[in-house]
């Protein structure tokens, strides 16, 4: 497997794009005035004329150890025996399960490996989603992938495949091949604080109350002069779920709030009866989080190959969180993998993979989500 | 620039260092270190915020510690009072938990079960109901309850049992339901002997007559009901014998009610010991009783008992060292043939047994189609002669008596007819009795005299004015003092001359009490009412009361004198008759006188007067009128 990348900021790409044949996708994760600039996706098609180009709209594009903002970075893979198949469809007008249906139809699953997951980041409930995905595609096939980001403006979110770009798109990218290896791993590395409490008035991934308060009024105590840069600001408390039994947790952030209703709309499912403990940073441990995520991932690949694409995926709230220090947890991913692999990703609004120690896929918040793409024998 | 920053650097740098050189670095730096204040200051606001809330909590907590403690108090005096209540109540109570494990049992419920609270603690359900089973007589009814519970928790049972040591118990056994959660059962036994032989006490003294302990009416109508649906199974026959003592009134009035009652008392022990254990007697009170004959096909199986009942009569009763004997009128009627409801058995029965004393008394009478109809034709005539009363319809015939030497009008006798629109006469022979049983002949009497001091009243002044006419006077009649005091009052008002009326009393009359009747009998001579004794020769014919009262006539009944031509000891008799009244200078009439043979004899005999067919018919006031005193001309012989 070939891979090599580029970027485009101020107007011009780093260095200049090469005619390559055997590139058979192209991954462009950025800015939506950009992508949807004509000449400059006629200009990426010349050079790879058998290339499929898929990608979304961010909260920070990644290129090896650095974040770009406003920038499209790219990165065109050949592939030396294995293969690609998209499927993308809308869910404007249109009932979840119905859109992945159809995606799932249009998707061969013979010879399927792995699923790459890019979807819209603000009209789609990211857990139904997954949860739609597991019930459609065969057990056995990874799905990792993540929701676009739209900075921290939470306004409007674009995936894209080739010259189709819209907002309340979900894109599938298949893998085929028999040589084809494909790690992952996830981690957060937030702290709990305070008391637990219980959800007790929701609806889906819209929280209302906990512990028959307004929900909204306790992240406003908490962020105090922050809280007029909600609903931003709330993504530096994210939320720890528990169901009843305690049997699983998943990390949730919010995505906007509703000041009229006094409610809060997550990124996923909010289920009543669930406890919830407020989380916040630790820089040192949100970073080792990031190494823990490159260590699982590394793992995963069963020293099959020692080169290839990783794919970072990771939350805006992390972002946020460590502000100047946030390449840090790139660094930490490069500094596990080392030279022989290329870097690519974007900060998200939800990210989508296995738990660790399982291959059930779900949706997670505020974690680095590591995938590793590669071919034996490359 | 962050404070801290610039101050390290004015502190540190040397002043020629040009800053501008490094303001990149320095604004990164400066950067970083407010990141740091921002994020410790949120943290510090968050434990602060943390802190209170967790203070919050932990003074929420408290409190409901507190509140907890206060519960736990309260809920072990609750259960306190709860185990001195239970073991304060005389009924056993015992409850399982939802598991079926014995939760409780109070002390009673230790007595019953006759264990220790070790021995029976931890038992499950299916265990103490053992327990309780083999402590029960008759365990199906109470298996039968208990299965409702094998499939329905949430049911509730009752009912009873007898133990094996007899007694009774009521149980209860309800769920016990929180917030529509079984939680558990709880069984109630309640000793209720003493209460269940009150009840059967008082639902024998509800059944029985207080006196002979028979069945009363009620239970019998109970037990015919019974009988019934079981002869409709059987296809057999059911029977009722209506009994009604004859003139028990008298035994009572004679001997007064106590000994009366005592009399009803062996009466009802002497009919018991003639009847098969499984017939049924009962008082329906007074001195009526009813047997329920049952489960036979044909009336003769039932014969020998019925007919030794009139039997147990002729033994006499003895009461206080004297013997009295009475007897009985007995109907009877059968289901299905004459009745289909025990009501109208019964009622058929007594209408049999009313027949059997009307015709004599000391009958059995079965009640038949025929019966009812003569009973129901009774009952209307009863109706009309009811209406003839109010409406007075009855008019007077007056038979002439005539003196046998001068065949002139001596008097005459005033005969009541009822004048019925639809059937013509009616003659007293066929109403007279009748209105005797119905307590109606005072009013026939009165209505009698009315007429005849009226016709009285009509004569006067004319050739009949003082022609004496007798009117038949009853028993009952003659012993109301208020009625001959109203005769008395009439013949003042009306200013009826002595003589003009006559009283014809029967012999009866005379017996009962003879100072009352010598009493009467002199008042009414002052009244100017002679008296004749009617039927004389029939009766007792006394001459003891010939010689103490003071009597005018004797009336010879008409069967000595019908006999006359033929019979030589009926021609004796009447000879005799009138040798006693020419003896006692009393009067002799004869009646019914038909021939001229029969008028020729009494003239030579001596007797004075006569009546009958020969002189007249009873005929109406003009008719007489017209014969006696019209002119000769039309004179009829």
């Amino acid at each position: 497997m070939q891979t090599h990348q580029r970027i485009y900021r101020n107007q011009q790409w780093d260095q200049p794009l090469i005619k390559d044949d055997s590139v058979q996708l192209i991954l462009i994760f950025g800015n939506r005035q950009k992508i949807s600039n004509d000449a400059l996706r006629q200009e990426v098609y010349e050079h790879y004329p058998n290339a499929e180009m898929i990608g979304c709209t961010t909260s920070g594009e990644i290129l090896n150890t650095e974040i770009f903002d406003e920038s499209l970075c790219l990165t065109a893979i050949s592939f030396q025996s294995s293969s690609v198949s998209i499927s993308s469809t809308s869910v404007v007008d249109r009932e979840l399960e119905y859109a992945v249906s159809q995606l799932t139809q249009h998707l061969p699953f013979n010879g399927l490996k792995y699923v790459m997951v890019l979807s819209d980041g603000q009209l789609v409930n990211g857990t139904q989603l997954v949860a739609r995905l597991k019930d459609k595609l065969p057990n056995d096939i990874l799905i990792t992938g993540g929701l676009a980001g739209d900075d921290t403006r939470f306004e409007e979110t674009l995936v894209w495949h080739n010259d189709d770009i819209a907002s309340g798109k979900i894109l599938l990218c298949g893998f085929y091949g028999d040589d084809l290896v494909v790690g992952y791993g996830s981690k957060g590395g937030w702290d709990t604080f305070g008391p637990t409490r219980v959800v007790t008035r929701s609806h889906d991934n819209v929280l209302k109350e906990l512990d028959h308060k307004s929900a909204l009024e306790l992240y406003k105590n908490y962020l105090g002069d922050h809280a007029k840069d909600l609903p931003s600001s709330a993504l530096l408390f994210p939320l720890l779920l528990k169901n009843q039994a305690e049997e699983y947790s998943v990390i949730r952030t919010i995505l906007n709030i509703d000041d009229s209703d006094g409610s809060m709309i997550f990124s996923g499912d909010i289920p009543e009866g669930t406890t919830a403990q407020l989380m916040r940073a630790n820089f040192d441990r949100l970073i080792n989080g990031a190494e823990t995520a490159a260590q699982n991932a590394l793992g995963t690949l069963m020293d099959q190959t020692n080169n290839g694409l990783v794919l970072m995926i990771s939350c805006v709230g992390r972002r946020l969180v460590l502000n100047q220090r946030t390449e840090e947890e790139l660094e930490s991913v490069q500094y596990t993998f080392g030279d022989h692999y290329q870097y690519t990703g974007f900060y998200s609004y939800g990210e989508i993979s296995p738990l660790v120690d399982s291959n059930s896929c779900s949706l997670h918040n505020q974690t680095m989500t590591i995938t590793i793409i590669s071919e034996k024998n490359a | 620039m962050h404070k801290l920053l610039s101050r390290i650097i004015r502190k540190h740098l040397r002043e020629d260092v040009n800053l501008d050189q490094h303001q990149v670095l320095f604004d990164v730096i400066s950067s970083a270190f407010e990141q740091f204040d921002k994020d410790r200051s949120m943290l510090e606001r968050s434990l602060t915020l943390t802190s209170d809330e967790l203070n919050e909590i932990n003074q929420k907590l408290s409190s409901q510690l507190e509140q907890v403690k206060r519960y736990q108090e309260e809920i072990e005096i609750s259960y306190f009072k709860q185990e001195t209540l239970l073991n304060s109540s005389r009924e056993a109570i015992f409850s399982f938990s939802k598991n079926g494990l014995l939760e409780k049992v109070n002390l009673s419920g230790l007595k019953f079960f006759n264990l220790k609270k070790t021995d029976i603690e931890k038992r499950t359900e299916k265990e103490v109901i053992r327990l309780l089973l083999k402590r029960i007589n008759k365990r199906v009814v109470f298996k039968n309850s208990l299965k409702k519970l094998l499939n329905e928790k949430h049911e509730s049972i009752q009912g009873y049992f007898e133990t094996i040591d007899n007694k009774h118990y009521e149980y209860y056994s309800i769920p016990e339901i929180l917030n529509g959660e079984y939680i558990g059962r709880a069984w109630c036994l309640r000793n209720v002997t003493e209460l269940r032989e009150k009840q059967l006490q008082l639902l024998h003294q509800a059944n029985h007559d207080s006196l002979t302990d028979l069945p009363n009416r009620s239970f019998i109508l109970e037990s015919l009901k019974h009988e019934i649906i079981n002869a409709n199974r059987r296809k057999n026959q059911v029977s009722i014998l209506f009994i009604d003592l004859d003139d028990f009134k008298k035994i009572n009035d004679s001997i007064g009610h106590e000994e009366g009652d005592k009399f009803l008392v062996d009466i009802s022990k002497r009919i018991k010991s003639v009847l098969r254990s499984d017939d049924i007697l009962g008082r329906l009170g007074g001195d009526e009783f009813i047997i329920i004959l049952k489960n036979f096909s044909a009336k003769k199986e039932i014969k020998e008992i019925y007919e030794r009942i009139p039997n147990i009569f002729q033994e006499p009763f003895p009461i206080r060292g004297n013997g009295y004997i009475i007897s009985c009128s007995i109907g009877m009627s059968t289901f299905p043939k004459d009745g289909k409801t025990p009501e109208e058995l019964i009622r058929k029965a007594d209408m049999a047994m009313y027949q059997a004393k009307k015709n004599g008394k000391k009958n059995i009478y079965f009640y038949s189609d025929v019966l009812e109809k003569d009973i129901i034709e009774r009952i209307s005539t009863e109706a009309k002669l009811q209406n003839a009363i109010n409406n007075n319809e009855f008019i007077l015939h007056y038979q002439p008596k005539i003196d046998l030497v001068s065949g002139k009008l001596k008097g005459v006798e005033a005969l009541i007819r009822w004048q019925q629109s639809d059937t013509g006469l009616i003659y007293p022979d066929n109403f007279i009795p009748l209105a005797e049983n119905m307590g109606f002949i005072s009013n026939i009497t009165t209505i009698v005299v009315e007429m005849v001091f009226d016709q009285v009243d009509a004569w006067r002044n004319t050739p009949m004015e003082n022609t004496p006419i007798s009117i038949n006077i009853s028993a009952i009649d003659f012993s109301n003092t208020q009625f001959i005091e109203w005769i008395f009052d009439l013949i003042r008002q009306r200013n009826i001359k002595p003589g003009t009326i006559e009283f014809e009393l029967t012999e009866t009359v005379l017996f009962d009490d003879i100072s009352y009747v010598k009493d009467i009998l002199a008042k009414l001579h002052r009244h100017g009412i002679a008296i004749s004794v009617d039927d004389f020769g029939t009766g007792y014919s006394s001459f003891s009361y010939l010689r103490d009262l003071n009597i005018d006539y004797l009336k010879i009944d008409k069967s000595f004198i019908s006999d006359i031509a033929t019979n030589s000891k009926s021609r004796a008799i009447v000879k005799s008759i009138i040798d006693i009244g020419l003896n006692l200078d009393v009067d002799v009439i004869a009646e019914g006188i038909e021939t001229e043979y029969e008028r020729d004899f009494l003239r030579k005999s001596g007797c004075v007067i006569g009546q009958g067919y020969f002189f007249s018919r009873p005929i109406t006031a003009n008719t007489l009128f017209q014969l006696y005193h019209a002119p000769k001309i039309s004179r009829l012989t």
